[in-house]
């Protein structure tokens, strides 16, 4: 039986559950890399970021970046012009549409998966080709790839409504190590603060006490378990370091960024990037509106269109955005078809993603749907596509490096995809 | 003919290849008047099943409504826009218009009883008074949500706004004095992970002699994705704004009740909202289950014919596989349809046939 292993992928986080939990999934650790240590050492010596904002269940594409207003399916919404000249929006994001020229957003996604079971994790891992192991999420591969195991902010960090933990999950083949240290509601571990019986003194000799009784343990287990288990307390004692990355936001960046969950969310997700966190995934759920999605729309999208536009504003006007690559996004787009409770279900064949930032073009719409929206009539891109792309973006070649798992080279991403060479800066 | 609600039948069915929302009888009763999602209304001639399309509104019409002097029909559009037809002409052009007589949607549309005003609302949260020529007479605000139901009280001396946040409110016409506000907020759910506001008092009905008050939608909704709910009408006196009864539908549904409207005997009909499917229902006033239901594809508007027999609802009808996924080639991927079912609220007669044997 194995004491470690957490059944419970998403419970609260504080620094013992932490260690309960990880070390269950580190099994299979094993010579888990990079073929080849020199790219790796290179890739790690360049200060990059990446923020994935998940609008989880799927944001209509025609209530967004593709609107077909006028059209059989498009919807009551208007289409409105952007800071690119003959590129327009949904009315619902005007915001957004003042910072299109930062940013790359693809209108031809065609992908495999129509359920969000499956679809979630299959997208977040980038729908590689079965080969009988479990890639890792995008987070905990660039964790794998880029990452800095001496860095100050934990690589892969997860900012999501409701409760926090280590989703050592997310890891995947490349062991729990890489998962994500999850934030629930995006507020820090609830034992980030030392008991105030507890000094210096008495925290330097229980960390002795810990240190020891992982050398013990380690003399009986695989060495990568201990190191796993390590590795989660290394990662809540950083972010008990860093108390000031959670202190209140202004009354000014909520009112830029918005008082509401996804507003706090990205705020946050902001300064966790700004401290040196390598990858943060801000999540935001509900928006799977298979019934009134056109009020759901009407509420929701202004939720994510008024904090994504002033987050790359910012960080254009800091030159953040040169080094931090935004991807906004979810695991499909909706139907044209309009249901029976006036909402619109999952629609894998033709759906926008964007992308802007380090390494992105600026500036550009990628690919057209038919006239009615109803699918692609260009090119279509699978994530695969967008894994390349968002590697290649971070300096990583996508097509040459490799995993290596129990002796089986592994692709970083799927083999036939490449990256998109027009979003390429 | 006996008004009876459990003998109602049909016999006509009006099919149009997008979905139909809005649906109201003219006064004269010859034409029945639908708005459909091509932005377009659509005018039966019910002797001859002839359709006219009345085309102008930019995008998806909200509502409408027949003004009593047999001829000019309103509509108001999801951009704010206010259109008024002569709906007895073939012409498709408006008598006249008006762009923006709110901000953002106009999604309900009211004709006082004598046809002197013209009250609209939508999601700036203001309820209009216009002339029936089009002109500002008044405006109420003070709503703290989209406003989603308005009626007319039968004296025309006030009117009746619902919102999406579960409030009723009363106004003294044309003055706009808030005469009393009623908490309808169990039609109303916002829980602490929600997105958005789900529910909302979708629709209001008041009777004849005005001692009734039906506020229809839904209560206890689970989340703002799906947004299932528990369909609900509350029955209010009017008087005292004490609630009466809490009635629901016999038929499983998950959405609100879209519409209502009140029969000369005080008989409620009410049409839903399902995912997999919801109910035509008819209600008396104290009793929470309907003393008669039809089960039906979601519905979306139900109305009174002039000759208090007839009543006619539109509906959803699925045309081909929907869900999830494309489940169809470009060339069968088609939009869904929508349906006008008219009742006759009374015992089907024998035809010939049945009655020789």
């Amino acid at each position: 039986m194995n004491h470690f292993r957490c059944h419970s992928p998403e419970h609260e986080f504080s620094r013992r559950q932490v260690l309960g939990t990880l070390v269950g999934g580190a099994a299979g650790l094993g010579a888990n890399g990079l073929l080849n240590p020199v790219v790796a050492d290179e890739l790690k010596s360049q200060q990059k970021s990446v923020l994935l904002i998940w609008l989880d269940g799927g944001i209509s594409q025609f209530e967004s970046w593709d609107p077909k207003p006028g059209t059989e399916f498009g919807g009551p919404f208007s289409a409105i012009p952007t800071s690119l000249p003959g590129i327009h929006v949904s009315e619902l994001m005007p915001h957004t549409a003042q910072q299109m020229h930062h940013l790359s957003v693809v209108r031809s996604m065609c992908t495999k998966d129509e359920n969000h079971s499956s679809g979630v994790p299959r997208i977040l891992r980038g729908d590689p080709k079965n080969r009988g192991v479990t890639y890792p999420y995008l987070g905990a591969a660039m964790a794998k790839l880029k990452g800095d195991s001496q860095s100050e902010i934990p690589n892969y960090i997860w900012v999501k409504p409701g409760s926090g933990g280590f989703i050592w999950q997310h890891g995947g083949f490349l062991g729990a190590e890489y998962g994500a240290l999850a934030l629930g509601d995006g507020k820090p571990p609830v034992h980030i603060n030392r008991p105030p019986e507890v000094d210096d003194v008495i925290d330097q000799s229980r960390n002795d006490l810990r240190k020891q009784l992982n050398a013990r343990f380690r003399n009986r287990r695989r060495g990568a378990e201990v190191n796993a288990y390590e590795s989660s307390f290394e990662m809540a004692e950083k972010l008990i370091r860093r108390k000031d990355l959670f202190t209140d936001f202004t009354p000014q960046q909520l009112e830029r960024y918005g008082s509401h969950h996804l507003g706090r969310h990205i705020l946050q997700s902001k300064r966790l990037i700004e401290a040196g966190a390598l990858f943060v995934q801000c999540h935001s759920y509900h928006w799977d509106t298979h019934a009134d999605n056109f009020n759901m729309h009407l509420d929701l999208v202004p939720q994510i269109d008024k904090p994504f536009a002033a987050l790359i504003e910012d960080w254009h006007e800091s030159g953040m955005l040169d080094n931090v690559l935004v991807l906004l996004m979810s695991e499909f787009g909706r139907t044209p078809k309009i249901n029976q409770r006036m909402g619109r279900d999952h629609w894998p064949e033709a759906w926008s993603l964007c992308l802007a930032g380090c390494g992105i073009r600026r500036g550009m719409v990628l690919g057209k749907t038919t006239d009615d929206g109803v699918w692609v009539d260009t090119t279509e891109y699978d994530i695969g596509h967008i894994f390349h792309t968002v590697f290649g973006a971070m300096g990583i070649d996508s097509l040459g490096a490799e995993y290596h798992y129990n002796g089986q080279p592994l692709p970083i991403a799927h083999e036939d995809c490449v990256p998109i060479k027009e979003l390429l800066a | 003919m006996m008004l009876d609600v459990t003998k109602a039948w049909s016999d006509k069915e009006i099919r149009y290849e997008q979905q139909l929302t809005a649906c109201r009888f003219s006064p004269c009763g010859q034409y029945i008047v639908a708005a459909s999602l091509d932005f377009d209304l659509q005018r039966w001639n019910l002797d001859t099943d002839e359709r006219t399309s009345l085309s102008g509104h930019p995008t998806w019409i909200g509502d409408l409504a027949f003004h009593p002097d047999q001829r000019r029909l309103y509509s108001v559009d999801y951009q704010g826009g206010l259109f008024c037809w002569d709906y007895t002409q073939a012409a498709s052009q408006p008598l006249w218009k008006k762009t923006a007589a709110h901000v953002s949607w106009a999604r309900k549309i009211a004709i006082s009883p004598g046809g002197s005003y013209v009250a609209t609302g939508g999601n700036d949260c203001v309820v209009k008074l216009w002339t029936a020529d089009g002109q500002p007479v008044a405006e109420f605000p003070g709503h703290e949500g989209y406003i989603f139901s308005l009626a007319f009280h039968p004296d025309g001396k006030s009117l009746l706004s619902g919102d999406q946040v579960g409030s009723v409110r009363q106004w003294e016409i044309p003055s706009g004095k808030q005469i009393r506000t009623f908490d309808l907020t169990v039609l109303h759910t916002r829980k602490e992970n929600f997105l958005a506001h789900v529910g909302g008092v979708r629709s209001l009905a008041i009777n004849a002699s005005a001692n009734l008050l039906a506020c229809g939608g839904m209560t206890n909704a689970k989340s703002n994705a799906f947004c299932p709910g528990d369909p609900l009408v509350v029955m209010l006196n009017f008087g005292d704004s004490t609630e009466k009864a809490q009635l629901k539908p016999s038929q499983k549904a998950d959405g609100p009740i879209n519409s209502m409207c009140f029969l000369p005997d005080d008989t409620l009909a009410g049409i839903g909202e399902g995912a997999m499917g919801a109910s035509l229902a008819f209600w008396k006033a104290d009793q929470p289950a309907p003393v008669h239901s039809i089960k039906i594809s979601s519905g979306y508007q139900v109305d009174l014919h002039p000759d208090k027999l007839r009543l006619a609802i539109s509906r959803f009808q699925s045309n081909g596989r929907g869900g999830n996924g494309r489940h169809a080639t470009p060339e069968t991927y088609l939009s869904n349809d929508g349906v006008i079912d008219i009742y006759h609220l009374y015992d089907q007669p024998a035809v010939d046939g049945d009655a020789a044997t």
